[in-house]
């Protein structure tokens, strides 16, 4: 059997290739315990499973929990603040009191050597003898050197020099060679900051199955040394693994051009689905911190369910940022919660059916949820309509973005709460149809065994306007990654853009650029010499399991007809399905909603 | 009884309209002055020019947008049909410095103007006497570059731009990305119902109103100088800006009167400038998530006296009104503010947005004409408790960082050496320079510019001579310095002026120091 496992902060989601699903308490200071009952679960204590698929928090966590080892920084001389530095920018433009993220470097910790590339790469001063020496306490160094990603030999010899002493290193030409210093820093100092923390948690889970693999931010599996090496790509695991899912389920039914829409109690992941499978971007912020590494390109919005509802100064009704979490929780959980939340507009209305107990909490308490709203001053269909008017923008935010109109498109939506808002939020964008996918509650953790195994490369080219030597580049990165992924297939792009932009699109070559760049901003320049700043090649190997494997026993499960005003209750989800809308059993076991003229 | 929920509705939309436009702006623009380093922003209007949502990326687009689409009103009223678009860069009509190019689109729906869409690009070069367009020696508008009353936008009208600037390539990409933005705010502007929009101006006012009950009645005074004006017989003399916030029935008076009068040189600003300075300080000081409309403003009258350095009249010029005299009337106003509202106001931050122009028309190494625009961040003044957050102790300023009035970005070293011939030294924070204070001023930066070929360079910059100040008793900031090392030689190293264009040959450096955050509160 091959089992799919994605931690979650309040459920660890366990699916086999049989498709059996458990949900397991999430174990918060030992993740891998919850990870391991769930496998156990499923084998029922028999064989070992062949492959376990992995999404993992732990990065994450660590991450937004600031539990990250002490790091020395290595970086050009002149050049050490870079880190604190930044883009210059601050988060706020009103609110003096609004930090940027700490430095992930305390002054002292940052190193300068002596040496200096220019803009071609070429030596300027040679790397000097003398080596910085890390502080007592620090547990990882990170070397960032400027222009490395166009000529990485001082990099590698301040980080053999290093290693060879003992200390664990990340260089920033093996971790994220791009250029852009800021961000390339963060993205090598995150990484030697999360290796001490990753490392022995992934170590731990090596024995659970035959093989373990575990899902990297861009929607591809790869092997435990590699994940452990580069924990720096599995901060958008889960989310990638849901994304990964919703387009494949989308695809099946039709739509390969969809929005993924994961709402949950606390926020809401919306994704961009072209030709099936997520949009992807060279690069994504964690906690108001770049990461330069490839990822499905998920849009975090911060409400969820549990978004707390109140009038603001001028009356207007608004919903979060606040939010009631999981303790006390909304109203209606019963647990001390006193605040108006999405979850008790939900169950005011009708949504969520009177009577009706979520897996964990139990007994929802209709009560406490008319007290709450009417003590805030607001309404039940109000505070609904608000927090879908703000999903509303999130939809058309990733899809304006590449020059899509998400009119026509289909809305996957899975998530605790993302099947009670998808109607509205569709019929407010005039999307064509929602789709809830089967194991709707537990479609991350499906997305783990039906994912590629994948790897990415990327290389940045010295002289951008030189069009010679292009093609040997791309055939040499294709062969390297062929070597870290023996018998995949090879797609190669390229990152252009007109000479004296300061942007790139990522496109499959030079030729298409024009076309790419008129289809995403409007216009394009006949004529204007093209530059092509790196090469990227990604290589893809089968998933693990095909989707309509792992989501045959599914099928059938649906009421025939559904026809709104209903609300479905199954055990993962809640499915509102209002007046005016139908459904009805899709490919893949999920249900396909549409307006009733349309069905 | 959703009417709570339908306001919040349409705020949602109209700020996404804004949002939308702002994204795809920045999304398509060619420079990397807009794409980069964001320094544009977008906005929703009603039928009569009234604010209704923005999108800013920085403080001083906040409150001048709202003039351009007056002047484009004042001019076409409603001849401007469907699908034509207005530009304006006049800061005599509706602009602020000439750089910032505005364009204005009517929405019509069935033969009725319901809207308008506008957004502003500051343009990398639109001519004038220095590559960038912000000459430090100008006095007067005409040396500055390109001035545009309201226009219509035709293929006439944007190849007169294109001619004037010194880079026209990027000139028209991102001309095309401005016209689409409008084009995209127009188009879903008309599907919002234009008989609610009143109420998002009247929400917008209570907002307002509920910041300023935290301030009690009574009047309150400050002032500072500029340290310079550049040009002109009085230009090396400091320029006094005064300030006085008068609270009373509910109405909130930010009255200049005692200004000093505008001078020869460009250091002037034009009075949609100085709107966009009290809209910044007052959400600053009372609530930063005041929203961005023109009902918000209603309870606030701005008194800035023709004439002045905060109100400049033809023919000033004004290329550092927008960028150097908007950092000074903003801490004028917070230092106002702190006499009324003590826990709300952190010391002054560095002050200035140390401008840096440089370009060459006759290329070199290059090949090609280039302009490079950069502002350099510095200290954030040491701040009060977070007010609000029992148990919050006093902060430290941010370091090496955009205060006041701007917030772009850096060009990273790694894409400014791979784009023009130039090299950066060394960029770091300079330590030391923060006030001293319970909370510290946090730090400058600096930074060494090698040029590879010659150029021309601008700099306009302040708090050269009067440092940012302290507050309840923290210190001030140390001032910024520029320095010339002619080829390199730290031997024959001279300080330069706050503001100068000057020439510099193939290995010269500039040295830019950037002033340090006042200190809050006394040392311990």
């Amino acid at each position: 059997m091959l089992i799919g496992a994605d931690s979650g902060g309040t459920f660890t989601d366990v699916v086999g290739t049989d498709g059996r699903i458990l949900k397991i308490p999430s174990t918060p200071a030992d993740p891998g315990a919850a990870v391991r009952d769930g496998v156990a679960g499923l084998t029922g204590g028999g064989s070992r499973p062949e492959l376990l698929a992995h999404g993992t928090t732990v990065a994450t966590n660590a991450v937004l929990e600031g539990r990250l080892a002490r790091v020395a920084l290595v970086t050009t001389e002149g050049f050490a603040d870079v880190v604190e530095i930044g883009r210059q920018q601050r988060p706020s433009l009103y609110d003096p009191w609004h930090d940027r993220p700490e430095p992930l470097v305390g002054r002292e910790d940052r190193l300068e050597v002596h040496e200096r590339l220019d803009a071609a790469g070429a030596v300027l001063v040679p790397l000097g003898p003398e080596l910085p020496r890390p502080a007592d306490g620090v547990e990882a160094v990170a070397v960032c050197l400027l222009h490395a990603d166009l000529e990485p030999a001082h990099e590698r010899e301040v980080a053999a020099r290093l290693r060879a002493l003992g200390w664990d290193v990340s260089a920033s030409h093996e971790v994220s060679p791009e250029f852009r210093e800021f961000e390339r820093t963060v993205t090598t100092v995150l990484n030697a900051a999360l290796r001490p923390v990753c490392g022995p948690y992934l170590a731990g889970l090596a024995g659970e199955a035959g093989e373990v693999a575990v899902m990297t931010s861009a929607g591809g599996l790869v092997g435990l040394d590699a994940a452990a090496a580069s924990p720096a790509s599995l901060l958008l695991s889960g989310p990638a693994a849901g994304a990964r899912a919703a387009a494949a389920v989308a695809a099946a039914c039709g739509f390969p051009d969809a929005v993924s829409f994961d709402m949950g109690g606390t926020s809401t992941d919306v994704c961009l689905v072209l030709d099936g499978a997520p949009a992807e971007v060279a690069q994504h912020e964690v906690a108001g911190r770049p990461v330069r590494l490839p990822s499905v390109d998920v849009h975090t919005v911060g409400a969820g369910g549990g978004s707390i509802a109140h009038l603001d100064a001028g009356g207007a009704l608004v919903v979060g940022p606040a939010s009631a979490g999981a303790v006390p929780g909304p109203a209606c959980y019963g647990r001390g919660g006193t605040l108006p939340t999405v979850t008790d507009a939900d169950l005011v209305a009708g949504r969520l059916p009177a009577g009706v107990g979520l897996s964990g909490i139990g007994a929802l308490d209709h009560g406490a949820a008319i007290t709450a709203l009417a003590a805030a001053g607001v309404d039940a269909e109000g505070v609904i309509r608000v927090v879908e008017a703000g999903m509303e923008q999130a939809v058309r935010r990733v899809s304006v973005e590449r020059g899509v109109d998400p009119a026509g498109l289909a809305l996957v939506a899975f998530g605790g709460a993302g099947p009670l808002h998808a109607c509205g939020l569709a019929d407010s964008l005039g999307m064509a149809a929602v789709i809830v996918p089967a194991a709707a509650g537990v479609l991350s953790a499906v997305g783990l065994l039906t994912s590629p195994r994948r790897r990415e490369l990327v290389r940045s080219r010295a002289r951008p306007g030189d069009p010679s030597g292009l093609d040997d580049d791309l055939a040499a990165l294709a062969a390297e990654a062929v070597a870290l992924l023996p018998g995949a297939t090879v797609r190669t792009f390229v990152d252009a853009r007109y000479a004296g932009q300061s942007h790139e699109l990522t496109v499959i070559d030079p030729s298409g650029f024009a076309a790419e760049h008129r289809a995403r901003n409007g216009y394009d320049r006949p004529g204007h010499p093209v530059e092509v700043t790196a090469v990227r090649a990604v290589a893809t190997l089968p998933a693990p399991a095909a989707i309509e494997e792992v989501l045959a026993a599914w099928a059938g499960r649906w009421p025939e007809p559904v026809v709104g005003p209903v609300a479905l209750v199954r055990d993962d989800c809640t499915i509102w399905v209002p007046q005016g809308w139908v459904g009805s059993e899709g490919a893949l076991g999920s249900l396909v909603l549409r307006r009733r003229a349309e069905a | 009884m959703s009417g709570a929920a339908d306001l919040q509705v349409l705020i949602a939309r109209l700020t996404g309209i804004a949002e939308e436009m702002g994204a795809v702006l920045q999304r398509a623009a060619f420079s990397p002055n807009i794409k980069e380093r964001a320094d544009c922003s977008a906005a929703v209007f009603d039928a009569e020019g009234r604010m209704l949502a923005q999108a800013a990326h920085i403080p001083v687009h906040l409150g001048s947008l709202p003039a351009s689409v007056a002047a484009v009103i004042a001019r076409f009223g409603t001849s401007l049909g469907p699908g034509e678009q207005a530009m304006v860069n006049d800061p005599y009509e509706g602009g602020t410095h000439l750089n910032d190019l505005t364009l204005v689109a009517p929405c019509w729906v069935d033969g009725e103007l319901i809207g308008w869409a506008a957004n502003r690009a500051h343009h990398a070069d639109l001519g004038g006497a220095a590559p960038g367009s912000l000459p430090a020696d100008a006095t007067e508008i005409q040396q500055e570059g390109l001035r545009l009353p309201p226009v219509r936008v035709t293929d006439d009208t944007v190849a007169v731009v294109l001619a004037s600037s010194r880079t026209p390539d990027e000139r028209a990409g991102d001309l095309d990305a401005q016209l689409g933005a409008n084009a995209v705010g127009v188009a879903r502007l008309a599907r919002l119902s234009p008989s609610s929009f009143h109420e998002v101006l009247e929400h917008g006012e209570r907002c307002c109103r509920a910041a300023l009950d935290r301030l009690g009645e009574g009047e309150w005074t400050a002032s500072d100088v500029l340290d310079s004006t550049a040009a002109g017989a009085d230009g090396s003399d400091p320029a006094r800006i005064v300030c006085t916030v008068r609270h009373r029935d509910g109405r909130l008076t930010v009255d200049f009167t005692g200004t000093d009068a505008q001078r020869p040189g460009n250091v002037n600003a034009p009075e949609a400038v100085t709107v966009s300075c009290v809209s910044f300080a007052v959400r600053a000081a009372l609530d930063p998530d005041l929203p961005a409309n023109a009902g918000v403003l209603r309870p606030v009258e701005v008194v800035a006296p023709p004439g002045t350095l905060v109100a400049a009249t033809f023919p000033a010029a004004v290329g550092a009104g927008n960028v150097e005299v908007s950092q000074r009337i903003a801490d004028v106003c917070l230092r106002a503010l702190a006499g009324a509202v003590p826990d709300r106001v952190g010391a002054a931050s560095q002050g200035t947005m140390n401008n840096v122009l440089i370009g060459t028309a006759h290329p070199g190494v290059s090949g090609a004409a280039w302009v490079y625009y950069e502002t350099v961040g510095g200290g954030q003044g040491g701040r009060p408790p977070r007010p609000g957050f029992p148990g919050a102790v006093a902060r430290p300023g941010m370091s090496g960082v955009h205060t006041g009035m701007t917030n772009t970005r850096n060009t990273p070293v790694e894409a400014l050496e791979r784009a023009y011939p130039m090299r950066v030294l060394r960029q770091r924070l300079r330590r030391g320079s923060g006030g001293a204070g319970l909370a510290p001023g946090g730090e400058g930066i600096e930074r060494e510019l090698l040029v590879l070929e010659d150029v021309v360079v601008s700099l306009i910059t302040e708090r050269r001579v009067s440092p940012p100040w302290g507050l309840a008793g923290g210190g001030p900031g140390a001032v910024g310095e520029n320095w010339l090392l002619p080829g390199g030689d730290e031997a024959r190293a001279e300080r330069l002026a706050d503001k100068c264009t000057i020439r510099l040959g193939a290995g010269d450096v500039l040295r830019m120091l950037t002033p340090g955050g006042g200190g809050w509160g006394p040392p311990a």
